[in-house]
């Protein structure tokens, strides 16, 4: 194969839209329920369980990649729902929670891929995500290939991340689901629904992060192993605090992680004379130093992680 | 229940019937679980909860699994009473492991000073591990719980340098280091089935943890600084250091499990020996609230449901995972009761 | 009926035999009260009388377990404050209901658009002109597009007001609201409501304070221990009736501090010697680098209480905060028994017979998880170790505890049951024992009695006379000036981080310091 170096730059950029995607997506997840105060660290697991889900969806019924992906969206709203249950109705401690539904849908991801097809020699396949050509534009040298030639899902997430962007600080409703994560008390008083603003935006919140498992599956091999999310959710848990729980620089935020796993795996292919461990061992080191410098810019939603009860006495 | 009047026994049921409820919905649902897809439940349910006891050999498991669930979920507990998650004891276990492979593999000693410098080296990787989590949470307040498992991910791949290096042993299809050298095992208390003095280790560690976080001064500031940081600081806790210092010593704790392990028996570094330990003793330790002898009596209880299912693959083919998602379903069925109970 | 007034027509708002219980205690015993429109109306009643939940009720925010509602004789259903606001019912607590990140426009308009309309981009000067003309009526000014977490309290109690003002608000109702205003702020607030009330308003006015709901009523209802005790005309009132309906025969009247003052016997005790809290030109800063302690100097002896006065947020906290050693001041000295303490940890002042009441008693106060015992040692939890100094000392940790709860009345069932579980007054009571647990050659307490009934504050104030007398030195930070003249020696009065003036007992004045209070210098 020839070291073409203009290849390799093109389907680097390439790679780093598509793979904004798992990380935005995940990322508008926590964000949007942590604007309402909760703090669901849920997402390494449920991205997993995602994942599964719509391979087994979209392999039984011979390919259905969309059927596949609704039904990933149903068992997230579903555990958003039981989440939602134990965090704001019961009013249990979200980090634990959190873990135990990170063992517990991880766990699930793996069982479900392991009861159904079990161990293989060769995994089985499905279909990857097309790509959407954009008329006109995706002929530009280049250029066209990089922007106006990806699949649908990366243009979905950009026009995902403006729409909350629009909603949170443009609207009403934002100012409102806002106020639920900084004062639940004061957003009370004035009538709004407290609760319901909450569970909602926990149920999409895990419904996105599912969503961005099904897209690991769907978008680059087809094929599901347990190591497929290896510790995006996790990393997507720092580009929300990194991008200050606002959609804008979570997407632009999202560009530095994927562009440190495109580079990690450029390296690798070149042979570079590092071991390949240490080479993957790089986006967690770097996430950990950009982690270092959100402490200094840590804009966080006063009422984060705190459970609201209306009739708690208080001082 | 309003009959029972003496107080102590009153608690106790109490403070027992969210757990007796909890298990028993979990196990329900796994039940009817197993039922829905094919599986014979009676048969599932008997291979489960009697694997242990059924030979000397699956006892002697059963009670080598304990011992590695005790200490890790000790090392998970001591930082949870200050609020801290350290869902890193995985990379820390694993590091620990290095360490004893390192000092097995690279010097030779008398069988007792060898043993010791092994576990200790564990002790000290393993605390080192945790420490750059607990640095980065006392200097820019990193949330712990990010960190560590970011560390965890990189302790994977360490192994994986070192199991597929110059030690790697070429005969195995899996990689795995050469076995160290029989010096630096850890000592038998008995021969057969083989049980290790581990088991003395962690049941002196999980007492002396009982000590130190209950009757202790350093306890009680470590439960006031998980309790409520601002008052505890107020009134002269150092919270801002007390946070760390027990991530470092949950790391100390999680390395010994890992030097343990292996001199005690596997005897070489394995890629993947990390199984599924740390998620078990996670939830033990969620289970018991950071108590240890709570925790001690789930580390048993778990133990031998961890054997009864690993057989249960093996016969039945349901998958192993099974255990992770009962004891999952069982935390969350107890903190269920427990909100409950009190409405 | 309880009515003493008996109205000919139908009232506004009628509340009839509500009865709500929280677990074990009975808040509400039964209350009916009404509000007739146009007028203001005083909720008269010691603290824990029930008079908060009664119009949290009324407002939505919490459930009656039984009894009934009407609006002009209709009967209604409010079960959330969304309810309340739409029958134009509208509460002001006591602590605000703001956000503090977003600015006074914003807090005013939340929640206010229906779901359609709530998905339309929403200009910056959305509801700005209609808010700006509710500001000129009602003489509420207010910079609408600061962040609140910049305004003075009596700034944003306005910003509290005018969002129910711009709901349409029909019942204003006030829960103790000259808490954090200086005397001449509580003026103003007053003649605002009589405007309101002018324009057809009706407002129900929660104190604890008789003249002041003399002052501002036009009918008080007394309620004590969750019963209506009786309704007045305000004109005709007079203060001893309304102390007896307040406080039952509990206290003595005649013997009582609250209600007759202090013996100038007791008061004017020489205080003796050098001073055992000196603070020499302090100067503090904040996380930002703004200096919120400018050139602090006092000195208080032994035998003696000083005073700071100040409304909320003027430095007093920092200030204590440094004298205990919470926070590192950036220049200056603090001084205790002679000892240089400036830059000594907290535990180490307090070993040296330092004693601590915090002012927020739910977060800085208590420990929730851990039982009443460990909490009552906290700050000195080093002494109770056995001699090896690292093992705690149960048993004696337990018997302290036993002393201290039969000494104060803390209503828990065990020393050793879980200290979340207790109710306000009685985690106020357990600072309390915890600071007085030895006696305390300096005594720093900060709203020492905020929240406490009448009973329970009649015997802090006793215990303060007591240590006094035995030669503590008292530094007493509180909000409420009447207390402050009641008990103090010396006053000194904090504004912006400056102490703005001095005064001996002699010539204390509530608005000669209210004017100290509101920056306005001699």
């Amino acid at each position: 194969m020839e070291y073409d170096i203009y290849t390799i730059i093109i389907s680097s950029f390439k790679y780093l839209l598509m793979l904004l995607v798992p990380y935005a997506l995940t990322s508008l997840g926590i964000m949007i329920s942590g604007r309402a105060g909760i703090f669901n660290i849920t997402a390494e697991g449920m991205m997993l369980l995602g994942a599964s889900v719509t391979f087994l969806v979209t392999y039984y019924t011979g390919g259905n990649q969309v059927l596949g992906l609704l039904t990933c969206l149903a068992v997230g709203a579903l555990f958003g729902l039981a989440f939602g249950y134990l965090t704001i109705t019961l009013k249990l401690n979200q980090f634990i929670v959190g873990i135990t539904f990170f063992i517990l849908t991880s766990s699930l991801g793996s069982l479900l891929y392991k009861v159904f097809i079990g161990v293989t020699l060769t995994p089985p396949r499905v279909a990857v995500l097309p790509e959407i050509n954009i008329p006109l534009l995706s002929q530009i040298p280049a250029i066209g290939e990089i922007l106006f030639k990806q699949n649908i899902m990366v243009y979905l997430t950009i026009i995902l991340a403006i729409l909350f962007h629009y909603l949170l600080f443009k609207t009403m409703l934002g100012l409102n689901i806002r106020s639920v994560g900084e004062n639940p008390r004061a957003a009370d008083v004035l009538g709004i629904n407290v609760f319901l603003v909450k569970y909602v935006t926990v149920i999409i919140g895990m419904m996105l992060m599912s969503l961005s498992g099904g897209y690991l599956l769907l978008a680059f091999t087809g094929t599901f192993t347990e190591y497929i999310v290896s510790g995006r959710g996790w990393i997507a848990i720092a580009l929300t605090l990194f991008g200050k729980w606002s959609p804008i620089p979570i997407l632009l935020g999202s560009l530095i992680f994927s562009g440190i796993e495109v580079t990690v795996y450029q390296l690798q292919t070149m042979g570079v004379a590092i071991p390949y461990q240490f080479l993957l061992m790089i986006p967690y080191i770097a996430t950990m130093i950009i982690l270092i410098w959100v402490y200094k810019r840590a804009e966080v939603p006063q009422a984060l992680g705190k459970p609201y009860d209306r009739e708690a006495i208080e001082e | 229940m309003s009959r029972i009047s003496h107080p102590l026994l009153r608690k106790i049921i109490d403070v027992t019937i969210p757990y007796a409820v909890g298990i028993t919905l979990a196990f329900i649902i796994a039940g009817i679980t197993m039922y829905l897809t094919g599986f014979d439940v009676l048969l599932s349910y008997r291979t489960i909860f009697l694997t242990s006891f059924t030979t000397a050999d699956s006892f002697a498991l059963t009670l080598l699994k304990f011992i590695t669930l005790l200490m890790l979920s000790t090392a998970f507990a001591i930082p949870l009473m200050s609020r801290k998650f350290n869902i890193g004891i995985e990379g820390q276990f694993l590091l620990g492991a290095i360490g004893a492979t390192i000092v097995g593999l690279t010097l030779h000693l008398p069988p007792g000073i060898h043993v010791t410098l092994a576990l200790l080296l564990g002790i000290l990787l393993g605390a080192l591990w945790a420490a750059i989590p607990a640095y980065l949470l006392y200097k820019f307040n990193v949330n712990e719980v990010i960190s560590t498992i970011l560390m965890n991910f990189i302790a994977f791949y360490l192994v994986d340098y070192v199991a597929t290096g110059p030690w790697r042993d070429v005969v195995p299809g899996h990689p795995m280091t050469i076995p160290i050298a029989s010096t630096s095992y850890l000592p038998l208390i008995l021969h057969r089935p083989s049980i290790h003095i581990g088991i003395i280790i962690s049941i002196v560690l999980t007492i002396a943890a009982y000590v130190l976080i209950f009757l202790t001064i350093y306890g009680y500031e470590l439960r006031a600084s998980g309790s409520n940081p601002r008052a505890a600081n107020v009134f002269g806790i150092n919270v801002k250091f007390l946070g760390p210092m027990s991530l470092i010593l949950g790391g100390a704790v999680a390395g010994l499990a890992g030097a343990i392990e292996v001199t005690g028996i596997h005897y070489r570094l394995i890629e993947g020996m990390e199984s599924n330990y740390a998620p078990l003793s996670i939830l033990i330790a969620l289970m018991g609230k950071g108590n240890p002898l709570a925790i001690l009596f789930f580390a048993i209880f778990i133990s031998v449901i961890e054997v009864g299912t690993s057989a249960l693959q093996r016969t039945q083919g349901v998958p192993v995972e099974l255990t992770l998602i009962v004891e999952a379903l069982i935390l969350i069925f107890v903190l269920v009761a427990e909100v409950m109970r009190r409405r | 009926m309880n009515q003493d007034v008996v109205n000919k027509e139908v009232p506004f708002i009628l509340m009839k035999n509500i009865r709500k219980r929280f677990g074990n205690v009975i808040a509400l015993d039964g209350v009916t009260l009404d509000i007739k429109k146009g007028e203001v109306l005083g909720l008269l009643g010691e603290n824990g009388a029930g008079k908060t939940t009664l119009m949290n009720i009324l407002y939505g925010l919490y459930r009656a377990d039984s009894g009934e509602i009407f609006i002009y004789g209709k009967k209604v259903k409010i079960t959330s404050p969304r309810d309340g606001i739409k029958h134009g019912i509208f509460m002001v607590h006591q602590h605000f209901k703001l956000i503090s990140n977003f600015t006074a426009l914003e807090n005013i308009i939340i929640g206010t658009a229906s779901l359609s309309k709530a998905l339309k981009p929403m200009k910056p000067d959305y509801a700005r002109e209609k808010i700006e003309e509710l500001m000129k009526k009602f003489s509420l000014y207010v910079d609408l597009d600061a962040k609140i977490r910049d305004l003075p309290i009596g700034v944003q109690q306005r910003v509290e007001i005018l969002k129910a003002l711009f709901r349409g608000a029909k019942l204003l109702i006030l829960d103790e609201p000259t808490t954090n205003l200086t005397p001449q702020e509580v003026d103003v607030l007053l003649k605002s409501l009589r405007e309101m009330v002018q324009s057809g308003l009706s407002v129900v006015f929660i104190t604890h304070k008789i003249h002041e709901a003399k002052a501002v009523a036009d009918r008080i209802t007394v309620l004590r221990a969750g019963k209506v005790i009786g309704t007045l005309p305000a004109n005709k009132a007079d203060d001893a009736t309304l102390v007896r309906m307040m406080v039952g025969e509990k206290i003595t009247i005649e013997n009582s501090i609250l209600f007759k003052g202090i013996k100038a016997s007791i008061i004017s005790a020489e205080a003796k010697g050098r001073p055992l809290l000196v603070v020499k030109n302090l100067y503090v800063t904040d996380e930002l680098g703004m200096e919120v302690l400018k050139n602090i100097s006092l000195e208080v002896k032994g035998g003696e209480i000083l005073g700071i006065a100040g409304v909320a947020g003027n430095g007093q906290r920092e200030l204590v905060e440094a004298i205990v050693g919470i926070r590192k001041p950036i220049k200056g000295k603090v001084i205790i028994k002679g000892i240089d303490v400036t830059n000594l940890p907290p535990s180490k002042i307090f070993s040296l017979g330092v004693s601590y009441v915090p002012e927020d008693r739910l977060n800085d106060g208590i420990l929730p998880t851990l039982s009443v015992a460990e909490n009552i040692i906290l700050g000195f939890h080093k002494l109770f170790t056995k001699s090896n100094k690292v093992l705690l000392n149960l048993r004696e940790i337990r018997k302290v505890a036993r002393e201290s709860i039969k000494k104060f009345d803390i209503k828990a069932p065990h020393e050793l049951s879980i200290a979340g579980r207790l109710s306000g007054g009685n985690i106020q009571k357990l600072m309390i024992a915890r600071a007085l647990l030895r006696k305390p050659v300096v005594l720093i307490a900060h709203n020492m009695t905020r929240g406490l009934d009448v009973a329970t504050t009649e015997f802090v104030l006793r215990e303060l006379l007591r240590l006094k007398r035995m030669g503590s030195a008292i530094l007493f930070v509180s909000e409420d000036l009447e207390e402050l003249m009641l008990i103090s020696d010396r006053i000194s009065v904090m504004y912006r981080g400056e102490i703005v003036g001095n005064i001996p007992r002699e010539r204390f004045d509530k608005y000669e310091i209210g004017k100290l209070m509101a920056g306005i210098r001699g």
